[in-house]
């Protein structure tokens, strides 16, 4: 299966990257598992605000997708697709937990049969502002909306 | 010269907590902890549904979701005819709450230790520790086999909650009435399956090297001796952190503030409870009195919310049903404003939070003996949190065993609420945590959270008194300010929520800067 894991906080201004395209994502495959991506069935999850945690969701998957909020101070809005394999350019962090990438690291010490770094990716949006309160601002959403239309062409689903 | 050091938060919200230390020849001249952030959940709730407080409130913080959802479902519970911390509810309901609760605790302890506390352990400090190459081994952070064994085994006890949760993190099986998971025989013989492997597979092996019923029997600082003379108990990670902790002086510094608080958590039968609440003063420092806490609608009445040093509007005190957060510019700082934290008090007095808090309170024979002989310390705070998990694995047991998948775990609860005043509390494995409301016409009409880092960082009162964490630090010898490893273990042993970052400053000027990320 493929497990599609969103993280972060809704409450935080582009922080709710995850939460909104969980919303995208679930309302258009639906959480029936009846979607597929190249023939792999698609598991949806809320990664919350991340955190060790998300070792447990990792589990029983033959390809992850990531989806979270990065930081790395370049343009809002700007998109990154990233493998495991380049761990560490990872630029996510969580002010709650440990960051994606100590959870990647964790996870390749501990796991006997991990997956291949190239099945696991991070599609990260670059943000424009964190600060308290509901909803993401336009450049981001924006990017999520055009992130999500061009990922869903990768799915099968019933329509 | 005096020196200041500031321990800051790393990662996606830079700033949290910025806590700034004045050094000077060693000793500790003042300290500061200043929440930097505004984190207005309760304005968000304001005028809205009061069962949103139950999907909301769980994401203030990933690593205490559960905490905050069974203390938002306990207030919905109260303001809906289902007594006060929901005790009204059926029993098999109280049960699985407890198990999830006290599972996620199991598991932030075993992380805590290895993972937070651990790797200052193994700081170039203690390299001439007789063990140190061994510790090393053990918790050097991602490769040392104890601390990979932590990980390994603390996602184990994450299933227990999952199964339980229905979801974890943000789990959406507590509502009001009970719980919407209904485990079955086979959930409970797997859970059960996972705890014992825990036991055989992590804690007798690694953490005591021996049976842990043979270390439940310890009862006094005298058998703990005796305990760790005996078989390989000397060699195991309690036994080195024991060893670490009395060559180096960890029982004598970070006494705090030596009053402790805790709350009525994970109740059995109505007014039975794992964890009975209430307030115990230092028999080290002050009169060893302990309270328990009885009638729950006084003693909460107790608590109240100071704003002298808050960057919020008025100076308080406030009981959290009359709290207000309006926040103020805190680049416009009228007098002594320092924190976005509020500052928490109970019956006046800075009391800290936590597992040493609950287990003094609840009487465990151990600890308030080692208390009653030691005192609060680093060492005390950080050796309860690691006996807790040893003390509840059994009480986890029990639990998982009591479940009768034929329930009920459910009790008819109307959707609306009542107006008027609830509150809903836990014991979070960071200690005391609480939310309080007002509902008017079925609408949120104020809700005041209290996480346990609020009650340890919280900022001075009104009379000028330090917060819990603010007066550990006090007691404190910074040997090496650029690498002032005492001020990381007396932080690290309150286990704060937030990521903190801390200056050491001399004479005004910073000298150090480290991060306490989590």
């Amino acid at each position: 299966m493929i497990k599609m894991i969103f993280i972060g906080n809704p409450l935080w201004g582009d922080d709710g990257v995850g939460p909104y395209l969980l919303d995208l994502f679930s309302s258009r495959l639906g959480s029936g598992g009846n979607a597929k991506w190249q023939g792999l069935p698609a598991v949806i999850l809320s990664g919350g605000t991340g955190g060790l945690n998300l070792l447990n969701f990792m589990d029983g998957a033959n390809q992850i997708f990531f989806f979270d909020a990065i930081n790395t101070q370049g343009k809002p809005g700007d998109v990154y697709k990233i493998p495991a394999s380049a761990l560490e350019d990872w630029p996510a962090q969580s002010s709650h937990d440990f960051g994606l990438e100590q959870v990647l690291r964790l996870y390749y010490e501990i796991e006997d049969h991990p997956l291949s770094p190239d099945n696991i990716w991070l599609y990260g949006v670059e943000i424009d502002r964190l600060d308290f309160g509901e909803g993401i601002s336009e450049v981001v959403k924006k990017s999520c909306d055009a992130l999500f239309e061009s990922l869903i062409q990768e799915f099968e689903y019933p329509c | 010269m005096a020196e200041t050091v500031k321990l800051s938060p790393a990662g996606r919200v830079e700033g949290d907590l910025d806590f700034e230390v004045e050094v000077e020849g060693g000793k500790v001249l003042s300290s500061t902890a200043k929440a930097v952030m505004f984190r207005g959940y309760e304005k968000i709730l304001k005028g809205k549904d009061p069962w949103l407080g139950i999907t909301m409130t769980p994401r203030i913080c990933g690593i205490c979701s559960i905490s905050h959802i069974t203390s938002a479902v306990k207030l919905v519970d109260m303001a809906s005819d289902n007594g006060i911390g929901g005790n009204a509810l059926p029993l098999q309901a109280r049960i699985v709450r407890n198990i999830v609760g006290s599972t996620e605790s199991h598991m932030s302890a075993m992380r805590h230790f290895y993972l937070i506390f651990g790797p200052d352990m193994v700081n170039d400090y203690y390299k001439d520790f007789r063990d140190f190459e061994k510790l090393k081994s053990r918790i050097n952070p991602f490769t040392g086999s104890s601390y990979k064994a932590a990980v390994v085994w603390s996602k184990r006890v994450v299933e227990i909650t999952a199964i339980f949760a229905g979801q974890q993190p943000n789990p959406s099986s507590f509502v009001p009435g009970g719980v919407t998971s209904s485990p079955s025989v086979a959930d409970i013989t797997k859970s059960l399956g996972i705890l014992e492997d825990v036991r055989e597979q992590f804690i007798e092996p690694y953490v005591l090297k021996g049976k842990l019923d043979d270390y439940l029997s310890v009862k006094t600082w005298d058998d703990l001796q005796e305990w760790m003379g005996r078989g390989d108990h000397e060699d195991s990670d309690l036994g080195l952190f024991i060893k670490q902790a009395l060559e180096y002086g960890w029982d004598k510094y970070g006494r705090g503030s030596g009053h402790f608080l805790g709350y009525p958590a994970f109740e059995t039968e109505p007014g039975q409870f794992w964890y009975p609440g209430g307030v115990y003063h230092s028999a080290f420092m002050h009169d060893g009195a302990n309270e328990i806490a009885t009638d729950h609608m006084a003693f909460q009445q107790r608590v109240m919310e100071h704003m002298a040093h808050s960057y919020y509007e008025g100076n308080g005190p406030l009981h959290p049903w009359q709290g207000k957060t309006n926040p103020i510019d805190m680049l416009n700082i009228p007098g002594e404003k320092y924190s976005f934290s509020k500052a928490p008090r109970f019956d006046g007095l800075a009391t800290e939070v936590g597992p040493l808090s609950r287990l003094l309170i609840a009487g465990d024979p151990l600890i308030v003996d080692m208390e009653k002989r030691m005192g609060p310390s680093v060492f005390l705070r950080q050796f309860a949190r690691f006996h807790e998990m040893l003390a509840g694995h059994y009480v986890i047991r029990n639990w998982l065993k009591s479940v009768n998948p034929k329930g009920p775990f459910y009790m008819e609860t109307p959707r609306e609420v009542k107006d008027g005043f609830a509150f809903g509390w836990t014991e979070a494995h960071r200690g005391a945590l609480a939310h309080w409301a007002e509902f008017k016409d079925n609408r949120i009409e104020n809700y005041q959270i209290i996480a346990p880092t609020t009650w340890n960082i919280s900022p001075r009162d009104e009379n000028n008194v330090p917060g819990p964490v603010e007066q550990a630090v006090m007691d404190v010898t910074v040997e090496d300010p650029k690498n002032p490893i005492e001020l990381q273990h007396t932080l690290r042993s309150y286990d704060l929520c937030l990521v903190c970052t801390v200056h050491t400053t001399k004479s005004g000027k910073e000298v150090h800067r480290f991060t306490l990320g989590l």
